[in-house]
């Protein structure tokens, strides 16, 4: 079904909504809340949230793009079950790597909690990936925002480990250089 | 922020990019090795067009941002120079394979020291951009002014038994390859590499040549051909760690020696005068066979030497006696006589490469014998005959003997193994 179709099952109310949206995005939902989660039981909670969410948000929202809006909620509902859980505890999953990997690059603690919104941080991650080259780009997004393994980045791209590596690395210093340009980090 | 929440504000980026990247992976590879493919043709053009005449005359350097060699890097033309870096794709070394390495070696230098490199030292040295594999160690060389001569880095991979190894000196050791093709010389962050491959054995030796900020840098890896692609991806990772040196040039002013060790040396014109000498002189031999005359005798003690040595010749034949004191390190060669196995050249034919296995190789090149134990029969299989046309064919031998704390070694050719056995027999007695 088109991703439009299923849009109005939801605007009309039509609990075939979720029924669609399971069948087709079921799958992607479920892979990233895993590859954060690292085990099924709690993935599956995940997932089920989701489809809760969806069906509250829309509407009042049309998304554009109903995977990412879906891919959205699956990440936020996940990340949130990981820190209610304390799942690391029980292996964490790709997500406690992806953490230290970052660690460089989240922002000092009292510029945020302080003076600068969220949004504007968002703001400044969107300018700085618009900066990247397409390859760069799809790399970061694919290890930090859906949590790929390494191992997975190199599969899909053919890129050998090392290498994905390397564009990861580089990748950091150069987001750790800009959001220190623009005052969210110190030091 | 803790990290939890900057996960959660990444989650909010612009659909776009989240779009952009899964339709990457729902295409899989295809999309990736299209661009790979176009990338590389297109570069392979560029490369016979524009580059590899200059590589042809070789008259002047690639200007460091014409990089559309295979394997090289890209670049804009945007003035901003950080846009410029963002633009530039992922860099592949192009291993240029050689049938063989020339060295060239720089000349002694009397007084030659070195010292581990200390966290401080480090520090300068590594570069910002690394791996949590990579972990450096090494060493500084020194002249016995403490002048700082060259940096011997020990970088690790992930490999763990096979470190890159780079050499750091403010001038060229000029090492030069035999190459089966022309160069290609590989950008790396504006860095020319010239990136080697050969074999030797059953090694497969990488080798990298750049100069960075005024720096010469040597980087050296060896490898078995099960690792070869394994250990050339991590080797690449180096070198783009180390083009990197985001401060510059590394300030290698902080390195420097903790102590110069004193260099001693002296030269004895008789056999008497070093018999004389305080530290190891009782164990020289009493007297010299027949017809041998004096040639050098030093004593010399510096970072890592403290022998008293003898050579003394007679034709073609000579006799190299050195004493020093015993080191841990010597332990592997210790033998007892009952072992005929790590000593008896009668159980070794000639070419001894071939009959000598490798476990066994250091100690049957050199035993150390207890002097207690010592007996004239184990002498004689030390030594051996050899019918060599243009060289005498009198014994030939070459073992130690340890006196508690002190081994003296022998080398001798055309001296016969009873006067041997009887010179070292002698030293019991001291």
């Amino acid at each position: 079904m088109e991703d439009t179709h299923i849009v109005e099952l939801y605007w009309a109310r039509c609990e075939e909504a979720i029924a669609e949206t399971s069948k087709k995005y079921g799958k992607y939902c479920y892979s990233i809340a895993f590859r954060i989660l690292g085990n099924t039981e709690d993935a599956n909670e995940s997932v089920n949230d989701t489809y809760l969410a969806a069906w509250e948000t829309i509407p009042p929202h049309r998304p554009t793009i109903l995977s990412t809006f879906l891919g959205k909620i699956t990440r936020r509902i996940a990340i949130q079950t990981w820190r209610k859980t304390n799942t690391v505890k029980r292996g964490g999953g790709e997500m406690v790597l992806v953490w230290d990997e970052l660690s460089d690059c989240i922002p000092s603690k009292q510029t945020v909690e302080d003076t600068v919104e969220a949004a504007e941080l968002v703001e400044e991650l969107n300018i700085f990936l618009q900066t990247l080259g397409e390859i760069e780009r799809d790399i970061f997004v694919g290890r930090y925002w859906s949590f790929l393994s390494i191992a997975q980045m190199s599969t899909v791209t053919g890129f050998e480990e090392g290498r994905i590596k390397m564009i990861l690395l580089r990748t950091r210093k150069k987001l750790r250089a800009h959001l220190r340009r623009k005052g969210f980090i110190y030091g | 922020m803790r990290k939890e929440d900057f996960a959660e504000v990444l989650g909010d980026i612009d659909e776009k990019y989240i779009q952009e990247a899964e339709t990457m992976r729902k295409s899989n590879n295809t999309v990736w090795l299209k661009c790979s493919a176009m990338v590389a043709c297109f570069c392979l053009l560029l490369a016979t067009v524009a580059v590899i005449p200059q590589l042809f005359l070789r008259t002047t350097p690639i200007p460091p941002d014409n990089s559309d060699v295979p394997g090289q890097t890209t670049s804009d033309q945007s003035e901003d120079s950080e846009q410029k870096e963002d633009q530039r794709t992922p860099w592949t070394a192009y291993f240029n394979e050689a049938t063989s390495r020339l060295d060239a070696n720089r000349a002694y230098i009397k007084g030659y020291f070195t010292e581990p490199l200390n966290d401080t030292e480090l520090a300068v040295l590594e570069p910002e951009m690394h791996f949590a594999y990579m972990n450096c160690s090494g060493y500084a060389g020194f002249d016995n002014y403490g002048n700082l001569l060259d940096v011997v880095l020990s970088v690790t991979t992930s490999l763990p038994e096979n470190p890159v190894t780079i050499a750091i000196t403010d001038y060229s050791f000029g090492s030069s390859y035999v190459l089966s093709g022309e160069e290609v010389v590989s950008v790396c962050e504006k860095v020319e590499y010239r990136v080697y491959q050969y074999e030797v054995g059953n090694t497969i030796t990488l080798a990298a040549d750049a100069s960075i900020n005024d720096l010469y840098f040597h980087f050296a890896m060896d490898v078995t051909s099960e690792q070869l692609e394994r250990a050339k991806a991590d080797f690449q990772c180096v070198l783009e760690c180390f083009a990197t040196y985001e401060a510059g040039k590394p300030d290698l002013s902080v390195i420097t020696p903790e102590e110069i060790p004193e260099l001693m040396e002296q030269i004895f014109h008789t056999l008497a005068e070093a018999q004389a000498e305080p530290d190891f002189g009782q164990y020289m031999p009493s007297a010299l066979p027949a017809g041998f005359e004096e040639s050098t005798i030093r004593r010399f003690q510096f970072q890592n030497s403290n022998y008293l040595s003898g050579l003394w010749s007679k034709g073609l034949d000579d006799l190299a006696w050195v004493v020093s004191p015993y080191a841990e390190a010597d332990a592997h060669r210790l033998t007892s006589v009952e072992d005929k196995e790590n000593y008896d050249l009668a159980l070794y034919p000639i070419p001894r490469a071939d009959s000598v296995p490798d476990e066994l190789r250091e100690i049957v090149d050199n035993p150390i014998f207890d002097a207690e134990e010592l007996t004239l029969e184990a002498v004689y299989r030390r030594a051996y005959k050899v019918n060599d046309a243009g060289d005498t064919d009198g014994w030939r031998m070459e073992f130690s003997v340890k006196y508690g704390d002190v081994v003296v070694t022998v080398r001798a050719k055309g001296v016969t193994p009873e006067w041997v056995y009887q010179q070292l027999m002698l030293l019991n007695t001291k």
